[in-house]
């Protein structure tokens, strides 16, 4: 026997992953797709004798129309994406996961197959209703276009949403994959009419954004959404001499860079601008509750690259200490684009954004400072955020109620600011001075976490220059 | 040519083979647990190696770290020359990886998982065809080729993953405890294979509890403790008696034993190490023949009714306590 040798690509199921090969092999005979497929067909079948018998009875059109669209977008925005949920622990508790990280197939690879095992399941099932789209044409009273883009909405909806629990399942605790999951569900579905009724004046106006808008925009958006769910689960899988973080901050930058096009090519950009500095909270919170790296992988393919290299590397390098001056750096770019847009206009917008900032700026002082040898540094970033909101909640009630006036004082805590300036509580001047608060104690966050990252520098050239010799020995 | 040669200086003594497997100084820490200590060893080109050691006394985690798995707190591991920190991809072309616990897919046949791993790990078409093939003929799987994976024997299951293993033909293979939790026919099966494997001149480093086996399947046998290597050497020595040391012999008698255990309680030189329902198990200290033969003549004057005596080969089990002793005393 000899190892593998490089050969030309002949078979079509060689160009596919291997990772996609087996979930497709495995995924199809699991009991949750074949139930769902036959029971969607017999639905479907059922639906079409009742429209046909409903027609010649002048039944109500509406209802058969609601359960067909029901029928569809259940297996293809709940069952599918939830499938996908348990992707990564599954190998990680089925002790499978380190045999397959041995192979050639890197942790992007595994990710990347088990994300597009289950869009080419939802691809299956779009192509099994595609008749019964036909016959309701053929029944009349249906645009058949409206129904076609409607079809491809969902089926991009699914894969959206499969990427961002793919991007979750690597979570250990059942119960916080489910929770995350549901919150995402609900939160792709909230924050756009949040955002629309931010920038637009209303729901309403915000999703009449023209078509061409979207047209240019959504398809990019959606793909460095999907590149940064996959990216975030592939880093959590991955051994510690890939670095995912590079690729994760990156598309962190393409997001800005998407906002910035959008600034001054497309009209509605203020939507635009949000829904990317949204994207980006994934890459922000990751790169504030990294653990340091010390493995040569790591720092070598920059050390490599003499002064630049090293450059890049202290906002590109897995960890903290790195991750610090991107946070930095990311969220400045956002600021002044949403200047520059008008966005931060009134003392309620610079609020909202200063808050926004001085959470993670906070998030990350505070965990470096109180917790910095712990493991869980993403936990506690909720929790600590979590904590913030609730405390701002039992503040706004007890200062309406008793009339205390101290709403202001407890937004020098940034998750609180931003508590507050989301429901609405705080006058003109309770705003102002909540604003000056927040900046005083985000800048203070700012200060303490440029210190702390210039202290660790020390340990980042030691961990170059150790790449760079044992390069040199091997 | 030849008498210019040898009537010219001597020429240098041959460099000794680079090791293929090279440990040094190696450490792992998991906050205030120290698993693995100072290790340090070599494993030449074709060597099967035994490792042995108690629970938790750090095997695991030094063949984790072999096979880039973890990431040494301290200290070198090289594998065919590569340095498993600086450099796990190549390192993981190397190795062949066989865990104590694995997991099966469901809803997959051993064809297909072996498929599957065939094709992660490059192999293309007709090359993927025929190493599958290989495999499945070497581990014997050939017959159960379409069944489900989650359907198979635990006997079953380690063939495969020994077959996962040897898909892309690695230079030094890792096996934690391949043989636990087997049936004795399953046990001597995977026996049989790593003796092939040996044959075959895979580096081979394997880990187990079951001491008798590694005796019968390695060369060299490596003995860790509390994350330290307590003992690093060829088996046969290690099984060969010293002549000084005490002899061990077990002893058949007619009847009740207990006129043994008393007569072995009363003499100088010999003690009672097991009672069994029809004799004991003796030590008789010193050990050497001339000594033992007395013993023995004295045993026999004393009316003891010997059916059968002879001297008990000396156990893996016995050499490792033995050692363990040596050390803690």
């Amino acid at each position: 026997m000899t190892p593998p040798t490089p050969q030309p690509l002949k078979d079509f199921a060689d160009w596919i992953s291997p990772m996609l090969v087996k979930e497709l092999r495995q995924g199809m005979r699991t009991r949750v797709f074949v139930v769902t497929f036959i029971a969607l067909q017999v639905l479907m079948t059922i639906n079409v004798v009742i429209s046909l018998l409903a027609a010649s009875g002048g039944a109500e059109a509406s209802v058969l129309a609601f359960f067909f669209w029901a029928m569809i977008a259940i297996p293809l925005t709940l069952v599918l994406p939830f499938t996908a949920l348990g992707a990564l622990s599954s190998e990680m508790k089925g002790d499978t996961l380190e045999l397959v990280l041995l192979t050639r197939l890197s942790a992007w690879r595994i990710a990347w197959g088990k994300w597009f095992a289950v869009v080419a399941q939802a691809g299956l099932f779009v192509c099994a209703i595609l008749p019964y789209v036909v016959l309701r044409y053929f029944m009349g009273g249906v645009n058949i276009a409206d129904d076609l883009r409607s079809i491809v909405l969902l089926f991009v909806a699914a894969a959206v949403l499969s990427a961002v629990m793919i991007g979750i399942s690597p979570f250990q605790s059942k119960i916080a994959r489910i929770l995350l999951g549901i919150g995402a569900l609900f939160g792709l579905q909230i924050v756009p009419g949040l955002v629309f009724g931010m920038t637009a004046g209303g729901g309403a106006v915000g999703m009449a954004m023209e078509w061409t808008t979207w047209g240019i925009f959504a398809p990019i958006y959606f793909a460095l959404l999907i590149l940064l769910m996959l990216q975030i689960g592939a880093g959590r899988i991955a051994p510690p001499s890939e670095n995912h973080s590079a690729t994760k901050r990156l598309i962190g930058l393409g997001f800005l860079l998407l906002a910035t096009v959008a600034r001054w090519v497309l009209p509605y950009s203020e939507t635009v601008i949000i829904f990317c500095l949204l994207a980006c909270v994934p890459v922000l919170t990751g790169a504030i509750c990294e653990p340091l790296q010390s493995n040569p992988s790591i720092y070598r393919p920059f050390a490599r690259r003499g002064v630049i290299g090293r450059f890049a590397g202290r906002l590109f390098y897995a960890g903290w200490p790195a991750g610090l001056p991107y946070v930095a750096l990311l969220l400045l770019g956002f600021a002044i684009l949403m200047a520059c847009q008008g966005l931060l206009d009134d003392e309620k917008q610079k609020l909202g954004m200063t808050a926004f900032a001085g959470t993670f700026l906070f998030g990350a002082v505070l965990l470096r400072l109180c917790f910095p040898r712990t493991r869980n540094a993403l936990g506690i970033f909720i929790a600590t955020v979590g904590l913030g909101i609730f405390l701002a909640g039992m503040v706004a009630v007890l200062d309406k109620s008793l009339d205390w006036g101290v709403i202001s004082f407890f937004s020098v805590l940034p998750p609180c600011a931003l508590a507050f300036n989301f429901v609405d509580l705080m006058n003109a001047e309770e705003i102002k001075a909540a604003r000056h608060a927040v900046t005083f104690s985000s800048g203070v966050c700012l200060l303490l976490a440029l210190f702390l990252t210039l202290r660790s520098w020390k340990k980042i050239r030691a961990f170059e220059d150790a790449s760079l010799n044992a390069d040199e020995m091997a | 040519m030849n008498t210019l040669e040898s009537a010219g200086p001597s020429q240098p003594p041959p460099l000794p083979p680079e090791p293929v497997v090279s440990v040094r100084n190696l450490e792992r820490r998991f906050d205030s647990v120290h698993a693995v200590r100072g290790v340090s060893f070599d494993i030449q080109r074709g060597q099967v190696v035994g490792f042995i050691g108690a629970n938790g006394a750090g095997k695991t985690t030094t063949m984790r770290m072999m096979a880039t798995l973890e990431i040494p707190t301290a200290g070198r591991i090289r594998i065919c020359g590569y340095d498993v920190v600086n450099h796990p991809t190549e390192v993981r072309r190397h190795i062949g990886w066989m865990p104590d616990s694995y997991g099966t897919y469901g809803c997959v046949t051993v064809h297909e998982y072996l498929d599957f791993y065939a094709r992660a790990f490059g192999f293309r078409k007709q090359e993927r065809e025929q190493r599958v093939a290989e495999v499945m003929e070497f581990t014997d799987l050939a017959p159960i080729a379409d069944r489900m994976m989650d359907k198979l024997s635990k006997g079953m299951a380690q063939r495969l993953c020994l077959g996962r293993t040897l898909l892309h033909d690695p230079e030094v293979m890792i096996l934690d405890e391949p043989a636990a939790g087997l049936d004795p026919k399953a046990r001597l099966e995977f026996k049989h294979l790593v003796r092939l494997l040996a044959g075959e001149g895979k580096t081979i480093f394997i880990s187990s509890h079951i001491l008798s086996e590694l005796s019968e399947m390695c060369d060299t046998l490596l003995f860790i403790d509390a994350g330290k290597i307590i003992h690093y050497g060829a088996a046969d020595t290690l099984l060969e008696h010293d002549t000084k040391s005490a002899a061990i012999v077990d002893v058949q008698v007619a009847g009740d034993p207990a006129l043994l255990a008393d007569w072995a309680k009363l003499s100088p030189g010999v003690e009672l190490i097991e009672i069994r329902k029809d004799g004991a198990r003796l030590s008789f200290d010193p050990g050497d023949p001339e000594t033992l033969s007395i013993q023995l003549r004295r045993m026999l004057d004393a009316g003891i009714p010997v059916v059968d005596f002879h001297r008990s080969s000396r156990r893996l089990e016995d050499a490792f306590v033995e050692i363990l002793t040596g050390l803690q005393s």
